[in-house]
């Protein structure tokens, strides 16, 4: 179990150092941005999934990714200040948001918990049109990465991602990631064994919007151009889609299914206004035709039992 | 034997709308007894467990768990305090491995990881599940999942075990070794035990007092003995003999 364990270990390091390494030949063009987009919407999908361990889909992710990247925004173009300030302001932001929403509306779960987070997202929207301070309805624009950056930022967003996902994974695999599962399981027994189950909700989505912040700031640096648009539920559900077609029964569905879908939806963009309709194919293929996504597929192909777990209830 | 007392039940009462589940109900639970509570179904019996383990508010009266009250504290400070419920149904996490299950138990109350994972082995090895730690719960038969409903509310290590019907569906063997885990745990842990279970049998054998309720209202109270001949139990509860 020690030496498996071990080697999956150096597997996981080695592939690491190998995207690293790749992503520094991204350049600058097309092959960057799509570098970018991969990694960012493979941590967005993880941070959606780290709430599903607790059973709640939440759609307030769109919000706190808007936040994080108004709020680097602000920081890098407004008030001069160094980027990693406006990562790690972005994050904290998105935080301190995620505990006041949290507190207030976790005590709800299931279909309720998805419609005030999804109602959540579209008032922050809205909030964004109405600030002249944040462009307003034309957004911020000319929100560029550091000079130092610019020409590593693809390896420097790969590098954040990868220290992100390997910080979820830990987590996960704590006992606290344990009492987490354990509360989509069955929060009632959580409770009765001293657990106080509402807070430990809202810590994992603070945790989950900790990462959004990331994603949000990465994002806006990355497009240069900040827009409300770009924070509407839309985000939330082809976060969905990622987690859905990749599998949600392990860490690596977010990956394989963020990087499928990314990749696909650049042919998707010819299709023009029916490039939506892209992604509700593929949440509607994932789920008839692949229970627990390409993960499933691949513990079925390698002989591994499936996992009972990770279906969010409702 | 010592007669501190526990638990102090003092006219409870528990409404749901128009009806009143429990009414002006008085017991107490001694230290290192097994008390029983009994009475035919409807008789309030989980809506007193519920009260007692903080899941319901009481509409009047008052709980006291070591001379403090905790009729206004929810289930994790009861917890705490010492006094830990299973469930009749839904009572332990199906999808994850028994270790886990028992795991999930440990984390508020211990913070040490090695501790932790003494803790889970010596609570596996008391109640017979060392052969299963790895096996998902859900699983498992009908039999081990009721011990490891056990086993969750056991490892917090309480002064005082709620156990909601722990014997239902069990056959005469598991019975046998429930009650006798159910001994040991009150003398090598000097706890005590507060049953909620129909199966007379068992519940005359293991019970040191017992506990009648009908109607959501107390109707006797005393040794198995004199239960099983108190006039009032027969006629609402046992049965006449033919």
């Amino acid at each position: 179990m020690g030496n498996a364990r071990g080697s999956t270990t150096l597997y996981v390091a080695l592939l690491s150092l190998l995207v690293l390494g790749g992503s520094l030949f991204a350049g600058t063009g097309f092959a960057a941005s799509l570098v970018i987009w991969v990694a960012i919407n493979i941590l967005l999908a993880a941070s959606f999934r780290f709430v599903q361990l607790i059973g709640e889909l939440n759609f307030a992710i769109a919000g706190f990714v808007g936040v994080g990247a108004y709020v680097a925004g602000v920081c890098t173009t407004k008030l001069g200040l160094p980027f990693v300030v406006a990562l790690v302001s972005a994050a904290l932001a998105a935080t301190l948001l995620s505990l006041i929403v949290g507190y207030i509306t976790l005590r709800t779960k299931g279909p309720y918990f998805m419609l005030i987070s999804f109602a959540f997202t579209e008032v922050l929207r809205m909030v964004y049109t109405q600030i002249d301070y944040i462009g307003s309805n034309s957004g911020m624009l000319g929100v560029f990465p550091p000079v130092l950056l610019t020409d590593y930022y693809p390896t420097f967003v790969v590098a954040v991602v990868l220290l992100s996902l390997i910080v979820l994974y830990k987590i996960e695999q704590s006992d606290f990631g344990k009492v987490l599962v354990a509360i989509r399981n069955n929060d009632a027994i959580v409770q009765t064994v001293g657990i106080n189950v509402h807070l430990t909700k809202v810590s994992c989505l603070a945790i989950s919007s900790f990462i959004a912040g990331i994603c949000g700031a990465l994002l806006a640096h990355a497009n240069n151009v900040i827009s409300p648009d770009d924070f509407s539920f839309l985000l939330a559900v082809y976060t969905l889609a990622y987690i859905k077609v990749g599998g949600e029964s392990h860490i690596a569905g977010p990956i394989l299914g963020a990087s499928v879908l990314t990749l696909l939806a650049q042919v998707a963009m010819g299709f023009g206004p029916f490039e939506h309709i892209f992604y509700g194919a593929a949440i509607v293929i994932a789920v008839l035709l692949m229970p627990d996504g390409l993960v499933g597929i691949i513990r079925k192909f390698l002989g591994l039992p499936p996992k009972p777990q990770a279906a969010a209830k409702h | 034997m010592t007669t501190e007392i526990l638990l102090k039940v003092e006219k409870l009462t528990r409404r749901f709308g128009g009806l009143t589940a429990v009414s002006n109900l008085s017991f107490d639970v001694q230290k290192g007894e097994i008390l029983g509570l009994i009475g035919p179904n409807g008789a309030g019996k989980s809506t007193t467990f519920n009260c007692v383990s903080g899941f319901y508010p009481a509409s009047e009266g008052r709980i006291e768990f070591l001379g403090e009250d905790i009729s206004k504290m929810n289930t994790a400070q009861v917890c705490h305090k010492g006094l830990v419920r299973t469930f009749q149904h839904d009572s332990l996490l199906t999808d994850m491995t028994v270790y886990d299950n028992i795991l999930i138990a440990t984390f508020s109350t211990i913070s040490v990881k090695n501790e932790r994972v003494r803790r889970v082995h010596e609570t596996a090895e008391i109640l017979n599940l060392s052969d299963h730690l790895q096996e998902i719960a859900g699983n498992l038969p009908h039999g081990l999942q009721r011990m490891v409903s056990i086993a969750i509310a056991f490892a917090t290590r309480p002064k005082l075990l709620c156990l909601d019907e722990p014997l239902t569906g069990l056959n005469q063997t598991e019975v046998g070794g429930a009650l006798a885990i159910f001994r040991r745990i009150r003398d090598e842990f000097k706890l005590s035990i507060l049953l909620v279970e129909h199966n007379m049998k068992a519940v005359m054998e293991i019970c040191d007092r017992i506990v009648v309720l009908d109607h959501g209202i107390f109707l006797a109270a005393g040794s198995p003995l004199e239960i099983k001949q108190n006039p009032a139990v027969i006629s609402a509860y046992l049965g006449k003999r033919a």
